[in-house]
């Protein structure tokens, strides 16, 4: 009997101590889905799972809760500027599959290297994905011209314009990750810049030097516009409002009434003077 | 006794007579003044261009502050133009009663929220015409930085002087505000935007 509960025992043991151990695995896979073979994908953990950056990235005033295209081209920035290591990096299959494995949970930046392929240039666009499990994700991209010109827009959210800086630095960086030239930018040029005649052998983005404290960056691309966000901590306040409309009126009731008063007073004078 | 009565009384006639006479000549002075100012800031006022995007940053950013240009001295925003009744003026960028005397100024709002209000003087030469626009009418904003806004009278009003919140209500792009004759009302004139095919508008993208 012994031998049975025995032989039973170590039956189940067998057959279940392989699923305990690769049932709820700690690392996941992640295959990134690429326009072309033989693109270049790297992958960088920028944040926990609770959206907190960490490493290399904790420094940085960026907020992935708020607008997340913005905060991965941010991050995208910082990258090429503070030249940061990919975690890992692989390079498209042949069906134009890049698959990552052994991950940890987090949030992961995906960059995918611009490809230029059977007369057409491919652009991938950051972005940041949340992995708690194997996924499968599609690289967005465009296909278009390199621009050679690069316009550059400051906007200020949720801050007060009192405590706003006077002006900030930004800096035009090359794909190569160089900076070709910085420019301040204020009230008086509207917070805004513009370049012209770039080369088309690089691409360009565009960052702030250093971003004032207590506020977020994050940076969009519309067109050849790359607007630069900086969102403070403040709510948006409601606006107090008059109790009345400004006076914006001439004084002109007086006159006829005068007039009209000063007529029959003058007659009636007239009258009595009459009658005397 | 009744010889000096009616004395004081024809002088004191005549003397309302004057002063009556004397306020319509002020007033008429003060138009006067208001137009020669108006256009003396309009000759000094001049556009700053800024290089801009594909898209205009007002799109892609409405909550910006408007461009502001100096003109002796005070803050304008850009100019105001109603064709029909022949007027083209600098409007100032924040709202004052010494500010009004010479210019329309913007009370509320931006351009490029689509809820600005500009409110001036019921001068002849400044708003005091204003009951006199049609429905369809235009009116043309250019800002500091030559971006044209184009509007078309939709609807005018007479309100109370405490009806902020109906006139700052936002629901009209561009709303222009005067006071009565009797200064006892507000006349609001509401415009709504000519949009050109292909014109930027709508700030979703």
């Amino acid at each position: 009997m012994k031998r049975i509960v025995c032989f039973v025992f170590l039956t189940l043991l067998c057959c279940l101590l392989p699923m305990t151990l690769f049932a709820d695995s700690d690392f996941m896979n992640l295959v990134v889905n690429c326009p072309v073979s033989n693109m270049q994908v790297s992958l960088y953990r920028v944040a926990d799972e609770n959206y907190k950056l960490v490493d290399a990235f904790s420094h940085y005033s960026i907020d992935l809760k708020q607008d997340v295209q913005g905060a991965a081209n941010a991050l995208e920035n910082r990258i090429l500027m503070d030249g940061i290591e990919a975690d890992a990096c692989v390079t498209s299959d042949s069906v134009g599959n890049a698959s990552f494995t052994g991950l940890e949970t987090g949030i992961y930046l995906v960059v995918g290297e611009e490809v230029f392929q059977d007369g057409v240039f491919y652009m991938p666009q950051v972005s940041l994905v949340s992995l708690s499990g194997d996924l499968s994700v599609d690289l967005k991209y465009e296909m278009s011209d390199k621009p050679s010109r690069i316009h550059v827009l400051k906007v200020w959210k949720k801050d007060n314009k009192k405590s706003r800086p006077k002006s900030i630095e930004v800096c035009l960086l090359r794909s190569d990750g160089i900076v070709v030239d910085r420019v301040v930018l204020n009230s008086d040029n509207q917070w805004s810049t513009t370049w012209d005649n770039l080369s088309t052998l690089y691409t360009y983005r565009v960052m702030e030097t250093s971003v004032p404290s207590g506020y977020k960056e994050s940076c969009t691309r519309e067109k050849d516009t790359i607007v630069l966000t900086n969102t403070g901590n403040l709510t948006d306040k409601v606006e107090k409002k008059d109790e009345v409309l400004p006076n914006s009126g001439q004084l002109w009731w007086p006159v006829p009434v005068l007039l009209f008063v000063g007529l029959v007073l003058f007659g009636l004078g007239r009258h009595l003077k009459n009658e005397e | 006794m009744k010889n000096r009565l009616y004395r004081y009384i024809s002088w004191i006639g005549i003397f309302c007579v004057v002063c009556s006479i004397s306020l319509c000549a002020y007033n008429v002075y003060d138009s006067y003044r208001s137009y020669f100012v108006s256009k003396q800031k309009m000759n000094a006022y001049h556009v700053v261009k800024t290089s801009t995007g594909t898209i205009p940053d007002y799109v892609l950013n409405p909550d910006m502050e408007m461009p502001e240009v100096d003109v002796d001295g005070i803050s304008c925003i850009g100019t105001l133009e109603i064709p029909r009744l022949d007027l083209n003026f600098c409007v100032t960028s924040t709202f004052s009663d010494e500010n009004m005397k010479q210019l329309p100024c913007r009370y509320y709002g931006s351009i490029y929220k689509n809820n600005m209000v500009i409110v001036a003087h019921n001068y002849w030469f400044h708003f005091g015409r204003l009951n006199t626009l049609k429905s369809g009418d235009e009116i043309i904003f250019t800002d500091a930085s030559g971006n044209c806004f184009k509007y078309s009278v939709d609807a005018m009003d007479v309100v109370s002087p405490e009806s902020v919140a109906e006139v700052t209500n936002g629901k009209w792009p561009l709303t222009l505000v005067t006071c009565t004759l009797d200064s006892q009302n507000r006349i609001v004139v509401r415009c709504k935007r000519q949009v050109k095919k292909g014109e930027f508008y709508n700030y979703d993208f």
